[in-house]
């Protein structure tokens, strides 16, 4: 049944490869593959980031994803494949309108904050005063106009965060990747982060970030992307993902216990302490409904397309 | 155009923030205050010397006193005589530091601990000198006569090497250029190691290749670090200078730096620039192989025994002794930055030898470069245990 699912998004994906490549604006990555002596780090994977969009990059630890985003910013050189924006292949001018955030976070410590901000903001192409500007105007919506000449060192773990966050956007780039950029925020630090990103998206930039928090992720993204063992196997805009799925989520409760169909085309599944079902899609609804009835006394039952959890675990076969 | 103003705007940071730096500042005015000081002792340690003073005790040939004066002077030494009464009064004087020595019953000297040699000297030949005169004397001789007899002969020199009136100056320079370039290669070699290990440990190097390439962030980091060192080095070049001009003329003022042409003391800058990028890149390579300050040391070594010979030979080629040991190592890659300006210092070097030794220097740092470049660009992003040097090369990122 996994397989059968896996193959199913895969063509998903496919079919929104074409359609997507006539879109401009866009960054695209193309078939790329990358060895580390005997390690395949990926593995012929492609996908897009259109204008204007979010797409939220999925995969397990070391399925592939730093390496991905390196390649964009030339930090490593593919053995294979391309990474084009706009059609044309990345050149050091045309990076000068990225912007990144590594996973590991980098700053140097000692320096201070708004001395910093320029420093990279003149590295991405910015004359130092267009750089001071902008830099005083994201301290001042990130409230941090008060730690402006204050050394990096001396700041909290959070507000380090954010400095981080603005040196990625600060040259206000058309294409924004970011490394697990929710990784150790606290409520606050992800909304605020939440609406820069859609601030970005809405002045049409492609923006592509990858988190291991998936409600996160269905909160702030329109599009997302899988990458499995160095493969993108999953691709598309997260609604369409849910609605074609062949398979839908059931979460049943008899007299308050959880109820999990035993029968052929439903799985179990344990997830955050709930307990659910994931269905064959062409078992109608009535079905269940009376499958269940059967069982016992009815005090909670939802049919719905699959979460974000759910396309997850089925595309890296879990 | 974007390369250069990328290594400009490194450059800039790393001249502003290090020379912020608490131990830069330290480590700069300290070496100033050691060299001027070092100066300002060196005069007063070497300023004229004190006259040997000598009691006489016992039984004295007549007239000595004026025979040991004769010879002291004949020696280029003062000496001062004292008489005294009685052999114990002598020795009282020596045992008191009265006088230096004592020579009692014309024949035997009392001193502290051993006469020095030019004590000895003194005395015996005074002695001998004031013997003969006596029998002379005895003899009947006339003055003329006995004179001739115990003239003391003076001996012509005759020096087979060309003697350099300004030799001490030259070793001077030499040595204390050698010395400053040694340690300011050395040093700031190791700031560009240091800085590389620094933005590898606080991650900070994969936002800066997201934005430039590698070798813009390695040209630059060296660039602006160098700077710094030039600067250091006029310091103290500059201190050593208002050193010299404020010493008492005796001593060191004796020595006449002017006798070593500008164009020597601007080769010494030359040849730190030369030498700083061959080492800077040297210590780039190795401080890229590891992750973590603590691993440096375990790498930092190697530059140092690369020109560790280099300061050896300038050491031993001193005082005017170069020799072909000097000759050749003065066109060795590693070593041409410490031994040329020795050479040329000393007035040793041909114009064509020094064009010689620029040429190979500018193409081994050519190729370091490129090999730096590479490796830098290879274990950047590597973090964690260290990465060996072959693999660096032939990898590109994490």
């Amino acid at each position: 049944m996994h397989r059968c699912h896996g193959q199913y998004l895969r063509v998903v994906a496919a079919g929104w490869n074409r359609t997507l490549s006539t879109l401009r604006d866009m960054l695209s990555v193309r078939n790329i593959s990358k060895r580390y002596g005997d390690v395949v780090a990926l593995k012929d994977a492609s996908f897009d980031v259109r204008e204007g969009r979010i797409v939220g990059f999925l995969g397990r630890n070391g399925a592939g994803k730093t390496t991905t985003m390196r390649t964009v910013f030339g930090l490593v050189d593919p053995d294979s494949g391309t990474v084009t924006y706009d059609g044309a292949p990345i050149d050091d001018a045309m990076r000068s309108r990225f912007g990144y955030m590594p996973e590991e976070r980098g700053l140097y410590l000692r320096m201070k904050v708004h001395e910093q901000l320029v420093y990279f903001g003149r590295l991405s192409g910015m004359e130092r005063q267009a750089a001071a500007t902008a830099a005083d105007r994201w301290l001042e919506e990130l409230g941090l106009t008060d730690r402006r000449d204050a050394k990096l060192e001396d700041l909290s773990h959070g507000n380090q965060q954010r400095v981080q966050l603005i040196t990625a956007i600060l040259h206000d780039p058309d294409v924004l990747v970011l490394d697990e950029p929710f990784a150790g925020l606290d409520p606050i630090g992800v909304a605020s982060l939440s609406s820069v990103l859609r601030e970005f998206a809405a002045k049409g930039a492609s923006i592509l970030f990858s988190s291991h928090q998936l409600d996160l992720v269905e909160d702030v993204c329109e599009d997302i992307a899988i990458i499995h063992e160095g493969s993108v196997v999953v691709e598309g805009s997260l609604s369409d993902l849910r609605e074609r799925a062949p398979y839908r989520r059931l979460e049943v409760s008899i007299e308050g216990s959880p109820w999990v169909p035993d029968v052929e085309g439903s799985t179990r599944v344990e997830a955050n302490g709930r307990t659910h079902a994931i269905v064959d899609s062409t078992v109608s609804v009535d079905t269940w409904l009376s499958r269940a009835r059967e069982a016992g006394n009815i005090t909670r039952f939802s049919y719905e397309p699959p979460g974000l959890q759910d396309l997850f675990r089925e595309a890296v076969g879990e | 155009m974007n390369r250069w103003r990328d290594i400009r705007i490194v450059a800039m940071r790393e001249i502003v923030e290090r020379s912020r730096s608490t131990v830069f500042r330290v480590a700069m005015i300290g070496m100033a205050a050691l060299v001027a000081g070092g100066i300002v002792l060196l005069s007063l340690l070497g300023g004229p010397t004190e006259a040997i003073s000598i009691g006489l005790g016992g039984t004295t040939i007549e007239g000595i006193e004026a025979d040991i004066v004769a010879v002291g002077s004949a020696l280029d030494e003062e000496v001062m005589v004292i008489a005294y009464e009685s052999v114990a009064d002598a020795t009282d004087a020596v045992r008191e530091g009265t006088v230096d020595v004592a020579l009692v019953e014309s024949s035997t000297i009392v001193s502290k601990s051993g006469p020095s040699t030019s004590e000895t000297v003194i005395l015996s030949t005074a002695v001998n000198v004031a013997a003969r005169r006596v029998v002379g004397e005895s003899l009947g001789l006339s003055n003329d006569q006995i004179t001739a007899i115990v003239q003391p002969v003076n001996l012509e020199s005759v020096e087979l090497d060309e003697s350099d009136p300004d030799e001490d100056a030259k070793s001077l320079v030499a040595y204390a250029g050698g010395l400053l370039l040694f340690v300011t290669i050395m040093m700031f070699g190791q700031f560009v190691a240091y800085g590389i290990v620094e933005e590898k440990q606080n991650r900070v190097v994969e936002v800066l290749l997201s934005r430039i390439d590698s070798t813009s962030l390695l040209t630059g980091k060296v660039i602006g670090i160098g700077l710094l060192g030039l600067m250091q080095v006029a310091v103290i070049v500059g201190a050593a200078v208002i050193a010299i001009s404020v010493v008492p003329t005796d001593g060191l003022a004796e020595v006449d730096l002017s006798v070593i042409g500008i164009g020597a003391y601007l080769s010494l800058l030359v040849w730190y620039v030369l030498g700083f990028l061959m080492f800077s890149f040297v210590y780039a390579a190795f401080g890229a192989t590891v992750s973590r300050l603590e691993d440096l040391q375990s790498v930092a070594f190697v530059p140092v025994i690369l020109i560790v010979p280099a300061y050896l030979i300038v050491t031993l080629s001193l005082g005017g002794n170069i020799t072909a040991l000097t000759r050749i190592a003065s066109f060795v890659p590693f070593w041409a930055p410490i031994v040329m300006p020795l050479r040329i210092v000393s007035g040793d070097a041909q114009a064509w030898e020094v064009a010689l030794s620029i040429s190979i220097v500018l193409v081994t740092i050519w190729l370091i470069v490129r090999f730096a470049s590479r490796v830098y660009r290879g274990a950047a992003l590597r973090t964690g245990a260290k990465v060996k040097l072959s693999e660096a090369y032939r990898g590109d990122g994490v």
